[in-house]
């Protein structure tokens, strides 16, 4: 052993300066080393911590904006959308009203003309009958019935003979409304007869209108659906005038 | 363009300075004179003694070694303790390696001793920076090459040639190109080669007896941090089981209730016994091993080749030196803390 | 005599050589325990902490072999 170099005495003084060692550099180096270590790594994780804490907080508090801006957006996005509705409503309600005004107005505009026109006319039936009267009474020289004239001239205008409406004998018409075309406004009874007569061929859910066409120059046009009736003096004339040629 | 040529200035000198070091070793190894060529080792194993005493205990060149170490260390723990007792802060410098070890120890110690971490600590870390700085320090310039000049009374010496003389303190080499036989006792005045034995030389065929070896080349240094480990491993294993300890060794209860595994297993637990011995055994030559082999192989490499190859084994040194601390610190750690646990609860894991 | 000396000293240097032939397994075992170490952490680097005192721990044992064949050597050149 002696060889190898092991002796007592060194061996102790190793086992001396080890533990004299172990003493020194726990008083001196580790105990202060460790404990600020410790501290140290305490700090971190209080740090870590506060922050966690802070980002949680912010986070929240982000979370919280967001959510009150989200429901602040709707409310917003509402209110508009309340106030378009609303004002488009208005609007409509508006225009619908004008709309309204407007096309009673054109309506009332209308009636009233037709109404003049067909007074205007009618007051000339009157005087074109005895205008047509007295030139014929010039022509034949002779003096007619008055009556019967004027049952004559009325039936020119009207294209009613004795209570039955001329166009419509033996024709066959079908439809929901009938228009009628006579040249001078038709009196109350022959709108009557008319009316009846094209009732009795239709059926009694028609509708039946008037309308004053001077162009026609007489008799009638009944229209029902795209079926038209031309019982009219211009057809006649025009027929007559094909036919000279 | 200052700023560009500052490192490469830098590292022209770097190459120079390698460079002018290489060329000097080639000029002491096969050119310069025979004094200055490099001397194949002695292989001594025992300390050996510088001269000094200090009551009567010889002092060994391990020996001031390790108190080199020491004081090295106690400046360190000195200034850590000035340090810390100012300021919490993270410290500057060498003082800031020394903390980041600590740590790096600590944070070890802690993973594996758990709440016995704080008495472990102190213990295991100081066999690591002992181990560690010993290695360190053994690596400088000086150790195992300046001493005092021995006769040697068998095999080969060398004449002493004198260097300088100031006032009555000689400094003295020895001179590889003129090896002397050593003779028997009483004779060596006579054989003297009278042309090479210079004017009031000690000896005649010389032998230079370092003051300074490293420490862990001494057999009783990595012997008795092994022994007070193991012996510090029973005491904790003591403190920390009682008496209970004591049955991981002598499992009685099994030779009595287990039949004949029960036997096996008692068998077993004698070998634990005999496991602790080796346990020194292999603690200590592991370290004592791997110091002595590495300073062996730096001095027999360096006398064949004395330029270039030496530098990249004193770098593997280096490795070494550290790697047997944190082996010899981690292998401490494992077997103190393994001992403050229940050895059945242990095999359940 | 003189020449048996010579003869014992002899053949006690190359009983420590043949002792140091342990080292081979150590060698070969430090080797293994390394590379699976090594394997063992690349496939689970979360537990390299653990696996690295483990790997250690078997390596130094597996060295233990080499320092008792390192011991026996010493012991025949320097005691026997």
């Amino acid at each position: 052993m002696e060889k190898l170099g092991i002796n007592l005495g060194f061996f102790i003084f190793q086992v001396l300066n080890f533990t004299v060692m172990v003493i020194l550099l726990y008083a001196w180096a580790y105990k202060p080393i460790v404990r600020s270590l410790e501290k140290r790594r305490e700090k971190i994780a209080q740090g870590m911590e506060d922050a966690r804490v802070a980002a949680e907080a912010r986070e929240n508090a982000e979370k919280e904006a967001a959510k009150i801006l989200a429901e602040a957006q709707g409310k917003a996005a509402q209110l508009i959308r309340e106030a378009t509705e609303r004002a488009e409503a208005a609007a409509k309600d508006v225009r619908a009203a004008a709309e309204a005004e407007i096309a009673k107005a054109r309506e009332n505009a209308l009636a009233e003309a037709e109404g003049e026109r067909n007074r205007l006319l009618s007051d000339l039936r009157g005087q074109v009958a005895a205008l047509a009267i007295a030139a014929a009474q010039k022509l034949v020289g002779e003096a007619l019935d008055e009556k019967r004239q004027h049952a004559l001239i009325n039936e020119f205008f009207s294209g009613v003979k004795a209570g039955k409406v001329v166009v419509l004998e033996g024709a066959e018409v079908s439809g929901a409304a009938a228009e009628v075309i006579s040249a001078l406004p038709l009196t109350k009874d022959e709108q009557e007869a008319v009316k009846k007569d094209v009732l009795a061929k239709m059926g009694k859910q028609a509708t039946v209108s008037f309308r004053v066409d001077p162009s026609i120059l007489g008799g009638l046009v009944i229209k029902v659906g795209d079926k038209v009736l031309d019982g009219s003096v211009a057809a006649q004339l025009e027929g007559l005038r094909q036919s000279l040629k | 363009m200052s700023s560009e040529a500052k490192p490469k200035k830098r590292f022209h000198i770097k190459t120079t300075i390698i460079l002018g070091l290489f060329a000097l070793g080639i000029y002491a190894a096969f050119i310069g004179p025979s004094i200055l060529k490099p001397i194949s080792p002695v292989v001594v194993l025992p300390p050996e003694e510088t001269g000094l005493e200090v009551f009567g205990f010889p002092i060994t060149n391990t020996i001031a070694a390790t108190l080199l170490t020491d004081i090295l260390l106690i400046i360190l723990a000195i200034f850590a303790y000035r340090h810390y007792r100012r300021s919490e802060e993270a410290p500057k410098g060498l003082l800031n390696a020394f903390e980041a070890i600590v740590e790096f120890l600590w944070n070890t110690v802690q993973g594996s001793a758990g709440k016995w971490a704080k008495r472990i600590f102190p213990i295991v870390a100081t066999i690591f920076l002992l181990i560690f700085t010993a290695n360190m320090v053994k690596l400088v310039p000086g150790f195992e090459s300046i001493g005092r000049i021995k006769q040697v009374h068998e095999g080969t010496g060398y004449a002493p040639v004198a260097l300088l003389h100031i006032g009555d303190f000689t400094l003295w080499t020895i001179d590889k190109g003129h090896p002397v036989e050593a003779e028997a006792h009483g004779e060596e005045h006579a054989t003297a080669t009278e042309e090479h034995a210079a004017e009031g030389a000690p000896c005649t065929a010389c032998e230079v007896v370092p003051f300074l070896r490293g420490t862990a080349t001494d057999i009783n240094f990595p012997f008795a941090l092994a022994v007070t480990t193991v012996l510090l491993t029973q005491v904790f294993g003591v403190w920390a089981q009682g008496p209970k300890y004591f049955e991981k060794f002598f499992q009685f209860k099994q030779l009595v209730n287990g039949g004949i595994f029960g036997m096996i297993n008692f068998g077993v637990g004698l070998l634990e016994v005999v496991l602790e011995f080796a346990k020194i055994l292999s603690f200590g030559f592991r370290l004592f091993g791997n110091i002595f082999a590495g300073a062996l192989l730096l001095s027999i490499v360096g006398a064949l080749t004395a330029v270039a190859v030496p530098a990249g084994l004193y770098l593997f040194e280096v490795f070494f030196g550290v790697i047997q601390a944190y082996v010899f610190f981690l292998l401490a750690t494992i077997f103190l803390s393994g001992a403050t646990v229940a050895h059945g609860h242990e095999e359940h894991h | 005599m003189e020449f048996n000396q010579f003869f014992v000293d002899g053949l006690k240097l190359l009983g420590a050589g043949i002792a140091m032939l342990g080292a081979i397994g150590a060698g070969a075992g430090v080797g293994i325990a390394a590379s699976g170490g090594v394997q063992a952490m690349g496939r689970n680097p979360d537990a390299a902490p653990i696996i690295q005192t483990n790997m250690i721990l078997g390596m130094a044992f597996a060295e233990a072999v080499a320092i008792y064949a390192l011991a026996v050597a010493l012991i025949i050149i320097f005691v026997g």
